[in-house]
């Protein structure tokens, strides 16, 4: 099962230069959605390469839906060779995108995202902005379903909708 | 692109369409990780629910529950 705090905090004391997205994020932001897996935006740098491979490799990151026996190893160079990544690890499944639809790579990603204290770390979090974005741009029905949810929250905050960063 | 609405008459629309709004108003009261630790509450009583399903002897499911508090 997911333990997103022991990620979380394995990442960020590892200085990974990474965005929370997706359902966790929408959580993060207020949402009770309930999501089994935990996405991620991660920066597309050599050296983030290393530190990302570093702080999943205690959790034994494999690939999810593909046969057990299949030889992988989640290292600088498989990172640098592939873009987007799921994944499964002892402590829940976790996707790595290098790019997120509708937003862009991580860069763009971030000018989307918020920094908030997350288990005494301090953690990039898609906005709610950003959340819709992508979600329209997702398309999918899991994708559409959360919408209401998250212009919801937005309203109740009293933020603008849909205008970017 | 969804229309943009008037907060209040977006509320007002979400609230009817069956969205718990109180609920919302409740998680924004929250930190982000207390927001997260109510998460990781709710998906540990997603999984045990899938255990006891597996006791009865239903095939499982993968963890989805958009709604599930």
């Amino acid at each position: 099962m997911l333990q997103a705090a022991l990620l979380l905090t394995a990442l960020s004391k590892a200085e990974v230069a990474f965005i929370v997205i997706g359902g966790m994020a929408a959580v993060a932001q207020g949402a009770t959605y309930v999501t089994a897996d935990l996405d991620l935006c991660y920066q597309r740098h050599p050296q983030n390469y290393q530190r990302l491979s570093h702080a999943l490799y205690p959790f034994k990151p494999r690939l999810r839906d593909a046969p057990a026996d299949l030889p992988f190893v989640l290292d600088a160079a498989t990172l640098r060779a592939g873009l987007n990544f799921t994944l499964m690890t002892e402590v829940g499944d976790v996707d790595l995108l290098g790019e997120v639809t509708g937003l862009g790579p991580y860069e763009a990603v971030k000018a989307y995202a918020e920094e908030v204290e997350l288990y005494e770390h301090r953690i990039w979090v898609l906005t709610l902005a950003g959340l819709i974005v992508s979600k329209q741009a997702a398309g999918r029905a899991k994708d559409l379903r959360l919408l209401p949810e998250l212009q919801a929250l937005q309203a109740l905050r009293g933020a603008p909708r849909e205008d970017g960063p | 692109m969804q229309p943009i609405h008037a907060s209040a008459e977006f509320l007002a629309w979400a609230e009817q369409e069956g969205l718990d709004l109180s609920m919302l108003y409740e998680r924004l009261q929250l930190t982000p990780t207390e927001r997260l630790q109510r998460h990781q509450m709710a998906l540990e009583l997603v999984e045990a629910l899938r255990q006891v399903q597996r006791g009865r002897g239903h095939a499982p499911s993968r963890v989805v529950a958009d709604r599930a508090e």
